[in-house]
């Protein structure tokens, strides 16, 4: 009887997963006994926590890269990245979750501890090259976001969100693991470049099988990606959940699937003349479909929501633009479109939970009417992530959509990139016009009276606030942090080849 | 590659050529003469009663999904024990230690299940209305009442 | 930042420290130590820095003099302002003899009339407020004069511009007098449109030559970069000599007040007194003379632009004199004296005399300022009456002012020797009548016409100047005694002349105290309640008095210096001392200067006709008594009278017509963008709705159907790939 040797340990890799993971134990443990009649303490442990495991992500910047755990754990610039971004979007998601709870009545404990998990999931799902693992961290972020979707039990909206979510999730899902399956068939490999070991066996049915398989794989990432056509969840599930949640979920699970679909096309790079047509097109789509489908929303959730299909799109032309020319085009705007998606999307769902009110959810947008005499500051905020929404200098947004045009460009993407121009165009229109509802006092609009925006929330949207700033006043110097160009730090596409 | 497949494409056609045509021809062929009491749903040979979309307590869904849990558990450590009598002492250690750590999990997991009485038939839910208002009374007021399980179930 | 000039910086932050002072404390000081020594305290410190600003002027004059003539000129640098690639415009301030010339003018005069206000405004509520805006004013001002280059003469020049606004606009309850604030603004925004594009011909004519001109220093914007090729580089392109220098001309209209942008000006007598002296006098509208002294190369450059300067400046100074004959109102009398005197310093500069249009700006902003000031101390006087018809005899009962306003008069009706309007008239009329290499319009050239036009004036001015001094200070009956019941209320008054020099203490019991939330009937019924203690109306028993200390003081230094001394001081040898202090280059071809068709003996002689024949005329009609045609019964006036009095309807013309030409302008440009522009984009957005509906039809709310689309999804995709996996022939 053979054993598999005891793999080394690195336990940086795993520490930050690790860390957040054992966070959310913790705070399950508190919620036993609950000591208080608050969630103060476990939300004062989650942030810690999540600091914690931040500052675990940092010295690792410095560390070699490669993979460990045979491959299970893969340390790298984009995993880096995007663990950090969704450590500092589920912080910031927690800073304004407790006050909008209690507005709601939503008396879910375990919010944070199922957040803090999928965070562990999407955090596993960008730093690893195995597909098993992938899955693993695909069904914890999932499945703790279906919880967390239904967890508003009072509102039949939220439930049936909730049910919708999961059905659909399911139905994606399956696709995932019959893909896996096609790929592990005629390879025998969970790695994630399953492809183009393939290719190199020069068996056609098995270049077939594996073609199979990795166009199954796309579709479940495309439905977590929520990008056209599997993106039909995307309005219902946003708008139905209470708000917190959407705005975790919309940064987190776009993140971390975006994160992952890097690295499964990068690794589909030797069939990429295959399915290269199906991407581009499915850009184009949701671009498309996206920004105009968002114009004739009247719920500013909902319309959050297609504008998160849209902006699933703009990173796809990144990635597209990446994957064609990766000597070209680094991954530098894409990182950098995803941060500040996170963060103005955040912001922006962060100052939309202020319009609920007395256990009820008011999301229209004659509900945020008044906003601007009720919260001056949050609502001001709320300007600055609009506009960086639509993109208009210099705001992130802007810079993000830019680095994206110019790459799509050098990497002769023209269609793709004046795609993205006319529809960020179009998408003026219904951003502005959630602003309008901030501030235009219609006749006989109802007036929210509820409660005025507490520290926290407060707090959520000034890092919001300041992050944007931030990285719109260092955009060359982010962008540069984020495409280091020497020691070996090459392009995702040319390393998940190479190391075969 | 074609004849390694072959049988398994055959049977499948056979297969799927059989279902067509049974249902396919007894749809045809057999004689339609529909009543109201024909095309009433069958249940037990009663007549049916109420609708048919009834709500029954998602205790029993609690119940199935924390069964399987246990069966999981079962499961990792059988296959894990038949290997472990046998192995080196590293392998021993190691491989302690996972399953430890699984099990450390699966404990607290467990541990919560029962303090928030998830398997306590008679109590609801595991919401804690206490944390949203200081006031319980409120609290209670505030939200909907709990579903009493019906007696008689279904 | 070192240097001799070094601290050239005070002289504008001197102000600027003020005006935050009155800005910011001025309100809460006035609160706490209540209105009776508050105001005292803040006027004191309105006075203070634009005090300490003449000072530091005039040491940095002194230093100045001592200096060799062609190194007369200084540049300090303050910071770095606006530093792109190949542009730099630091903030930098220039030192030389025309700038300082004008800082000493500015806060010279400005000092007296700021202590003068002090005085007059002292019933004021928002005194604070006042003065906020006037040493803002001072530090505007003296950043346009000072500024060394065209960025920024152009901010001072918009914020004296902006000082000015409010200040008309200060007593703003009442709707004439914003209308009038608004009237000066936008008729000075046409003067910045020529004024900006002017800069911006500038700008490009040296942005395209500096190469060529071999100009590396990056500060090509700055006078002293600009100034040393000027002469080249009009040489090379005299049709941009002539365009810029209209241009600019243009901006100096606006702000000089020239015709026809000179219908702001009159109406601008609407802010207090102590404003029209300041600014609307003695100050800011000299900025246009200052612009084009300053540039004076690109004038010289261009013959055509120099006509057109002297005969702008003829034609306002003739009609602002006729104009002047139907005015009743004591300060609209001196209102259209100034344009017609603005007109006699752009004579000046149109013959190429800009030493002489810059005289004539020292020595009218010294008599003009004093009678200003004078004119308001007889208005405080008589109530805050402005009519003349109601004054008469009053030499009585102001002396003081009658003296030092006599000695105004003088100055400005050009009395010969003893007087300074003589010398700096003399020093304009002289090299105009003289003009002879220039452009010609029949048998004389254009400055030779604006010359003799000059000297009609010149009778002119010393006629209805002496009407004004007659009807106001002459012996006659004190008229106001008998006043008809109807006359306290003119209609014919552009605005309300009566109370608004006025303290506006009424409302100050009313918890609304401005009642601006109040409506009609309730302003009625609040003034009806309050004492009148402040409110008194002109009427028979009315005794007036001389002014106080602080506003008398100001009229005789400004009389000292309208004597002829002034002007003697700067003649030496048949030579002007201002001329070589200005230009210093200009001394060698004095040597052999030459004496024009018209010799001096003569001018003096035509200028002792003018004047003395005009101010003979001016007391035999008005001297003892009010004449019929211009009395309080208007159907009696003649019609010469009338057509003076409405300004010979040049305002209500160039004021409708614009109104309407812009009413018109502006519905053609509605309609193009109501149905075209808007037309195009409701079409584009409506298309995009049209689709985003489509797009939601698809979002049925139903699983089965997502599932359905996802399902279509899959197929087209898995589909997609095993077809191309097929057409190119099986898996590779």
């Amino acid at each position: 009887m053979s054993y598999q040797p005891i793999p080394t340990i690195d336990w940086w890799a795993i520490a930050p997963v690790s860390i957040v993971m054992v966070t959310g134990i913790v705070a399950l443990l508190i919620e036993m006994f609950r000591p208080n009649r608050n969630n103060n303490t476990i939300v004062a442990v989650s942030l810690v926590g999540l600091f914690l495991a931040g500052l675990s992500v940092v010295p690792q910047f410095s560390m070699p890269f490669g993979s460990s755990f045979g491959g299970m754990v893969v340390r790298d610039y984009l995993g880096l990245v995007l663990q950090l971004l969704l450590i500092t979007v589920c912080f910031v998601a927690f800073l304004f979750s407790e006050p909008y709870l209690r507005e709601k009545r939503i008396a879910f404990a375990e919010f944070y501890q199922l957040a803090l998990w999928a965070s562990a999931g999407g955090m596993i799902m960008v730093t690893t090259e195995n597909l098993l693992m992938f899955f693993l961290g695909l069904e914890v972020l999932g499945i703790a976001l279906y919880c967390l979707t239904g967890m508003c039990r009072q509102e039949l909206r939220s439930e049936e969100s909730a049910m919708k979510y999961f059905l659909l999730g399911a139905f994606g899902t399956a696709f995932v693991l019959m893909g896996i399956a096609y790929l592990y068939g005629p390879t025998g490999s969970l790695r994630i470049d399953a492809v183009s070991i393939a290719v190199a066996s020069d068996q056609p049915h098995f270049v077939l099988m594996a073609l199979f398989g990795f166009g199954l794989l796309l579709v479940g990432l495309c439905f977590k990606s929520a990008l056209v056509p599997f993106h039909q969840w995307t309005p219902d599930v946003y708008q139905g959940a209470p708000t917190n949640v959407t705005a975790f979920m919309a940064s987190t699970s776009k993140i971390a699937a975006i994160g992952a679909l890097i690295r499964v096309l990068a690794a589909g790079a030797p069939l990429v003349s295959y399915w290269f047509p199906i991407m581009f097109w499915v850009a184009i789509l949701s671009m498309v479909v996206g920004n105009f489908a968002a114009l004739v929303q009247k719920d500013v959730k909902r319309t959050l929501g297609y504008s998160s299909v849209a902006n699933g799109g703009y990173m796809l032309v990144a990635v597209l633009a990446h994957v064609q020319a990766p000597e070209k085009v680094s991954l530098a705007s894409t990182l950098f479109f995803i941060t500040g998606y996170g963060v103005m999307t955040m912001g922006a769902f962060a100052v939309v939970s202020l319009a609920a009110r007395d256990g009820k959810e008011g999301t229209r947008f004659q509900d945020l009417h008044g906003l601007w005499h009720r919260a001056p500051f949050a609502a001001g905020c709320l300007i600055l992530f609009v506009a960086s929404l639509i993109g208009v200098p210099p705001t992130v947004g802007f810079f993000g959509k830019m680095f994206i045009f110019n790459d799509a460009l050098a990497a002769g993407l023209l269609p793709l990139a004046l795609v993205l121009a006319v529809t960020s165009v179009v998408s003026a229109y219904y951003y502005l016009g959630i602003i309008q509802a901030v501030f235009v006092q219609e006749e006989g609009a109802v007036k929210n009276e509820s409660g005025r925006p507490q520290a926290g929330l407060n707090l959520a949207v000034l890092l919001c606030a300041l992050a944007i700033f931030g990285i719109s006043l260092g955009a060359e110097n982010v962008l540069k942090f984020m495409a280091p160009a020497e020691d070996g730090r090459q392009p995702v596409a040319e390393r998940t080849v190479a190391q075969r | 590659m074609a004849s390694e497949f072959l049988p398994i494409l055959v049977l499948m056609t056979v297969s799927a050529v059989i279902c067509a045509a049974m249902v396919t021809l007894s749809w045809v062929l057999g004689p339609k003469k529909t009543t109201p009491y024909k095309s009433s749903p069958y249940e037990c040979g009663v007549a049916p009663q109420g609708d048919a979309k009834e709500r029954f307590p998602i205790k029993f869904y609690l119940v199935a999904i924390l069964f399987v849990l246990f069966d999981i558990e079962v499961v990792f450590l059988w296959s894990w024990i038949t290997v472990f009598k046998d192995a080196p002492l590293d392998f021993k250690l190691f491989s302690g230690a996972v399953v430890g750590v699984y099990m450390i999990l699966w404990i607290i997991g467990d541990a919560y299940v029962m303090k928030i009485g998830a398997l306590d038939w008679d109590e609801a839910t595991s919401l804690a209305p206490e944390k949203l208002l200081a006031d319980a009374e409120a609290a209670r007021a505030a939200l909907p009442a709990p579903v009493p399980v019906r007696q008689g179930g279904l | 930042m070192t240097g001799p000039f070094a601290n050239v910086w005070l002289i504008v932050a001197l102000p600027l420290i003020g005006f935050l002072v009155q800005a910011l404390l001025g309100g809460k000081v006035v609160q706490t130590l209540g209105p009776r020594f508050g105001r005292p305290a803040m006027g004191a410190l309105a006075v203070l820095p634009i005090a300490a600003a003449f000072a530091v002027g005039l040491d940095l004059t002194i230093k100045l003099a001592q200096l060799p003539p062609e190194s007369r000129t200084a540049v300090v640098t303050l910071f770095d302002w606006i530093t792109l690639q190949s542009v730099n415009v630091p903030f930098e301030l220039r030192v030389d003899t025309l700038s300082m010339t004008m800082v000493l003018i500015i806060t010279g005069i400005g000092a007296l009339i700021h202590l003068y206000a002090t005085g007059y405004m002292a019933e004021e509520r928002d005194y604070t407020r006042f003065f906020t805006y006037l040493n803002l004013f001072v530090a505007a001002m003296l950043v346009l004069v000072l500024g060394n280059n065209l960025v920024l003469t152009f901010i001072g020049w918009e914020g004296v511009g902006l000082c000015s606004y409010l200040l008309i606009g200060f007593w703003y309850k009442d709707v004439a007098n914003s209308k009038a604030a608004n009237k000066a603004f936008i008729v000075n925004r046409i003067g910045d449109w020529g004024f900006t594009l002017g800069i911006f011909g500038i700008v490009v004519l040296m942005a395209a030559n500096k190469d060529s001109l071999g100009i590396t220093d990056a500060r090509w914007m700055s006078f002293d970069v600009i100034l040393p090729y000027a002469k080249d580089l009009l040489a090379m392109y005299p049709g941009w000599a002539t365009a810029v220098a209209v241009l600019l001309f243009i901006g100096a209209m606006g702000k000089s007040a020239q015709y026809p942008l000179a219908i702001w000006l009159p109406d601008a007598m609407a802010g207090p007194t102590p404003v029209s002296a300041l600014i609307h006098a003695a100050t800011m509208v000299t900025s246009g003379i200052y612009l084009l002294t300053r540039m004076s190369e690109w004038f010289l450059a261009s013959p055509v632009a120099m006509a057109i300067v002297a005969g702008v400046g003829a034609l306002t100074a003739l009609i602002g004199a006729a104009t002047a004959f139907g005015q009743t109102d004591i300060k609209k009398v001196l209102a259209f004296s100034t344009v017609s005197q603005l007109g006699y310093m752009f004579i000046g500069c149109g013959v190429g005399a800009f030493y002489a249009g810059m005289f004539h700006v020292l020595t009218h902003a010294f008599f003009k300022a004093l009678l200003f000031l004078g004119s308001g101390a007889v208005i405080h006087a008589m109530a805050h009456n402005q009519d003349m018809r109601n004054y008469g005899n009053l030499q009585r009962y102001l002396p003081i002012t009658f003296a030092t306003m006599g000695i105004g008069w003088a100055a400005i009706a050009g009395i010969p020797f003893l007087f300074a309007g003589f010398w700096s008239k003399e020093a304009i009329l002289g090299p105009a009548v003289n003009q002879t290499e220039a452009v010609m319009l029949g048998p004389l050239s254009v400055g030779q016409w604006a010359g003799w036009v000059g000297f009609l004036v010149a009778a002119m001015t010393a006629c209805y100047m002496t009407r004004m001094m007659a009807l106001t200070f002459g012996s006659g009956p004190e008229r106001w005694r008998l006043l008809p019941a109807h006359s306290g209320h003119d209609d014919h008054h552009g605005h309300d002349a009566h109370g608004h020099d006025h303290g506006h203490d009424h409302h100050e019991a009313h918890a609304d105290e401005h009642g601006y939330f109040m409506t009609d009937a309730e302003l009625e019924a609040a003034h009806a309640a309050e004492p009148h203690e402040h409110h008194h109306e002109l009427d028979a028993h009315h005794k007036p008095h001389e002014v106080p200390v602080t506003m008398w003081l100001p009229l005789a230094v400004l009389a000292v210096f309208s004597l002829g001394w002034v002007g003697a001081l700067l003649y030496e040898n048949s030579a002007w001392k201002l001329k070589y202090w200005l230009f210093p280059a200009a001394k060698k071809a004095a040597e052999h200067a030459h004496d024009g068709p018209v010799a001096t003996w003569m001018l003096i002689a035509l200028s002792f006709a003018t004047s003395l024949g005009g101010i003979a005329l001016g007391l035999w009609l008005y001297w003892r008594r009010l004449p019929d045609w211009e009395g309080w019964d208007l159907s009696k006036w003649n019609p010469l009278q009338k057509a003076s009095q409405r300004q010979f309807g040049i305002d209500e013309v160039l004021g409708d017509g614009s109104v309407k030409a812009g009413a018109a302008v502006g519905s053609v440009t509605w309609a193009f963008d109501r149905w075209v522009v808007d037309g195009l984009v409701n079409l584009v957005g409506g298309l995009g709705r049209l689709f985003g509906g489509v797009v939601r039809k698809a979002q049925s709310g139903y699983v089965r159907g997502y599932a359905l689309l996802m399902e279509i999804g899959v197929v087209a995709i898995v589909g997609y790939l095993l077809y191309q996996i097929v057409s190119a022939g099986g898996a590779r």
